[in-house]
């Protein structure tokens, strides 16, 4: 009995540590020190309580550099304290219902502007205030203009005023291809492609080499011919043709041009791609037997252990389309949005500690830590090291899939692309169904 | 007495009733209100929702990739329902008349049903359907069916075939095991009495075996109708593609329509929810489910044989 009792109390000590362990994640470490100082010289007197339910999780790179954060600015801020909850990538089924019922969150991430669009507080003034560690220039400027066109962009669609900010993005990506420099070198290819007929090129040299060129699966087959698309037609063009299934920009020359043009990709295409379900087509280009992939910039942690350290990564930009509307500039950028909650008890605090959040030391640590940062002038580490000139090249933004998406899209022109590509149908047939179907949606 | 026993009833009874209420009564008439509304965001509070009357059902029903999802799971529920109930019967007719090995052959057939359905599906697109190194290929290779060996499965062509494959293979086993239980129960005088007389093996299995076990046969077909209406998570995980329409079903489009269909979280611009209309998919489905509930009743057999 004596015995029993004893394991009794050993495991009610063992869940207390264990509660113990879990509140901790909740920052309240106040008295760690930090190396930047500053905030507090802004001659701001704050105080109080900031509460944010992070998309992140514990131990991911954006969650350390956002807890480090955290610590900078209760260290120069002693009368706050941020609490951080980590609750994973469907905070946002969490967060609504929570706010509706009166629970405190002042900082929010992972939305969509165009859901609860009056969910988001005006930060102009923050952005406009000196960058923490670098207050020769803005918050604003300091971060990637891709970004904050990005931002913008999302403030747009939702209908909300351009010239101010309802949130700031973090944690930017990029699309391009990712390449295998190994390959690349066995079929000779010295110079990445800038252009869609050296593209082209490119892959007849893989294909004579007796590589698979290109290789996708399921999830991301559409980015191709949207990319392509996007690039020939413009992005206004684009718009409409979301908007409208009966646009007259879905019966024209370019339409037919693209599914031609995804035509005579197909023979480059590894013969996997109209079988692969996510991830396979990730792996088959991790595991060495394709020599690209379109995807964004997140694709290297997504294949890490397949493809291991030593993986000769590669990355360009998607490649100009000749006689298109669009530039070299025009790329797929977007980040995770961060805000202010419009009814945040503290939304001075709140707003302080997303300054430190867009700190360049911040950013740096994130860096270092295996993170995309979203400062001008930071370097991207790793295999995402590749994608940092793809992104400062940017100057038009679009989102992942070229802001190409309804349900005609998603239902006939998605479907009958991939068929093209994958050589299950020829490009005649699938304009010709594009057509029929059309009238129906 | 019979006050006292009144308030017996009440005092037990009303925990459920209340939970009864609270937990599924009012979700229910909440979501058939909404289907009325026009609303952005599936936790917007009620004061922003706006009244539409009956346009989310007048535009859900002119909306080309419902009718698509609504094909789909019409072929799910007549196709798959066939092969199911007609393997499965078949597999247990044969099991219950004694064979060799027989428990492992109920086991083995019985298994896929114990596993949970995402590693089933992630089982069936990335190792048997898979096209380099997959169970079908190397069997059909092996067995120098070159052609079968080719099919690509999981492409657009195939896609809805071989997930209905798939689900009616993990769906066999729980059918089986109930048809076989409800065989055991039948004296085997019945058998031995009809084989005396001359019956045929097919004139047992169809005069004694099927009127026995038709009970059983209309639990397990009502289960089958309602899984195919709520069919949800094989669409889902089988094709990662937002709106595929190859294998999309009406509870696949409602979660599209309530959660939007971006296709990664990181994107910023995501389509728009119609939280409005996917609660009208909802009452759709709900409404269907009560017509096929009744027309279940109607076409089983009302007679009930005594053993």
């Amino acid at each position: 009995m004596k015995k029993f009792v004893a394991l009794v109390l050993v495991l009610a000590l063992a869940l207390t540590c264990f509660a113990g362990c879990s509140s901790s994640s909740s920052s309240s470490q106040a008295g760690s020190s930090s190396a930047a100082s500053g905030g507090s010289d802004s001659g701001k007197q704050l105080s109080g309580k900031v509460v944010y339910w992070s998309m992140y999780n514990e131990g991911e790179p954006e969650a350390m550099a956002i807890q480090k954060a955290a610590e900078m600015f209760m260290a120069d801020y002693p009368d706050c304290e941020v609490e951080i909850q980590w609750t994973g990538r469907s905070n946002q089924e969490l967060v609504g219902p929570a706010l509706e019922g009166g629970e405190q969150i002042d900082i929010l991430d992972n939305f969509s502007y165009s859901t609860s669009t009056d969910r988001y507080l005006d930060i102009t003034d923050m952005m406009q205030s000196p960058a923490l560690g670098q207050e020769d220039m803005t918050v604003e400027e300091s971060l990637l203009p891709v970004l904050n066109q990005a931002n913008a962009q999302g403030q747009e669609a939702a209908g909300l005023a351009t010239d101010k900010y309802y949130g700031v993005q973090i944690a930017p990506w990029v699309v391009g291809f990712f390449y295998n420099k190994d390959l690349f070198a066995q079929a000779g290819v010295t110079d990445t492609p800038t252009t869609w007929t050296e593209f082209m090129e490119v892959c007849e040299k893989l294909k004579a080499a007796g590589i698979n060129a290109i290789t996708c699966d399921d999830a991301y087959m559409t980015l191709i011919p949207n990319n392509y698309l996007a690039r020939l037609v413009g992005s206004d063009t684009i718009k409409a043709m979301s908007a409208d299934a009966a646009d007259p920009a879905w019966q024209s020359e370019q339409i037919t041009q693209a599914f031609q043009a995804m035509e005579a990709l197909s023979p480059y295409m590894s013969p996997q791609t109209a079988t692969n379900k996510y991830p396979a087509g990730q792996q088959e280009f991790a595991l060495g037997d394709a020599a690209m992939y379109l995807n964004a910039s997140w694709m290297p942690s997504e294949v890490a252990e397949t493809a291991g350290d030593d993986f000769p990564w590669g990355f360009f930009a998607f490649p100009v389309v000749e006689g298109g509307v669009e530039g070299a500039g025009y790329t797929s950028v977007g980040g995770v949005p961060l805000a202010v909650y419009s009814e945040s008890p503290n939304p001075e605090a709140a707003k302080e500690f997303l300054r430190y959040v867009l700190s360049k030391e911040v950013q740096d640590y994130l860096a270092e830590v295996g993170g995309a940062p979203a400062t001008v002038g930071s370097e991207w580490t790793g295999a995402r090291a590749e994608c940092t000139d793809v992104i400062a090249a940017a100057d038009k933004v679009a989102s992942l899939n070229c802001d190409l998406s309804s349900e005609f899209v998603s239902a006939v022109f998605t479907l009958e692309m991939n068929k093209v590509l994958t050589g299950q149908t020829t490009a005649d047939k699938a304009v010709e169904t594009l057509t029929a179907e059309s009238a129906k949606y | 007495m019979k006050k006292s026993l009144h308030r017996m009833y009440l005092a037990f009874l009303s925990p459920v009733v209340i939970a009864f209420l609270v937990a599924y009564l009012y979700p229910v008439l909440r979501t058939v209100q909404m289907s009325f509304y026009e609303v952005s965001d599936i936790s917007s509070s009620s004061d922003t929702w706006k009244f539409v009357g009956l346009f989310n059902y007048l535009d859900l029903f002119s909306r080309q990739l419902f009718l698509v999802s609504f094909r789909n799971m019409l072929l799910i529920f007549l196709a798959g329902g066939a092969a199911v109930f007609l393997i499965s019967l078949f597999f247990a007719w044969v099991l219950h008349k004694g064979m060799f090995m027989g428990e492992l052959w109920r086991n083995l057939i019985y298994l896929p049903t114990v596993i949970t359905p995402v590693a089933m599906i992630t089982v069936w697109t990335q190792y048997v359907y898979n096209n380099r190194f997959g169970l079908l290929k190397t069997i059909f290779e092996t067995l120098g069916l070159d052609t079968l060996a080719a099919i690509p499965w999981t492409s657009t062509q195939y896609a809805f075939w071989a997930m209905l494959l798939a689900y009616c293979f993990c769906s066999i086993g729980g059918n089986l095991l109930v048809y076989m239980a409800a065989m055991k129960k039948i004296p085997d005088d019945l058998f031995e009495a009809a084989f005396i007389d001359g019956a045929t093996e097919g004139k047992i299995f169809f005069r004694i075996t099927l009127p026995l076990i038709a009970d059983n046969i209309k639990t397990q077909f009502t289960f089958w109708t309602i899984g195919c209406i709520g069919f949800f998570l094989w669409s889902r995980v089988f094709s990662v593609v937002p709106s595929d329409p190859t294998t999309i079903t009406p509870a696949s489009y409602m979660y599209d329509q309530l959660f939007g269909t971006s296709i990664s979280s990181n994107a910023v611009a995501t389509s728009g929810t119609n939280v409005g209309m996917g609660a009208a998919i909802g009452v759709v489905l709900c409404l269907v489910t009560v017509i096929a509930m009744a027309v279940i009743n109607l076409i089983f057999p009302k007679e009930k044989y005594e053993m």
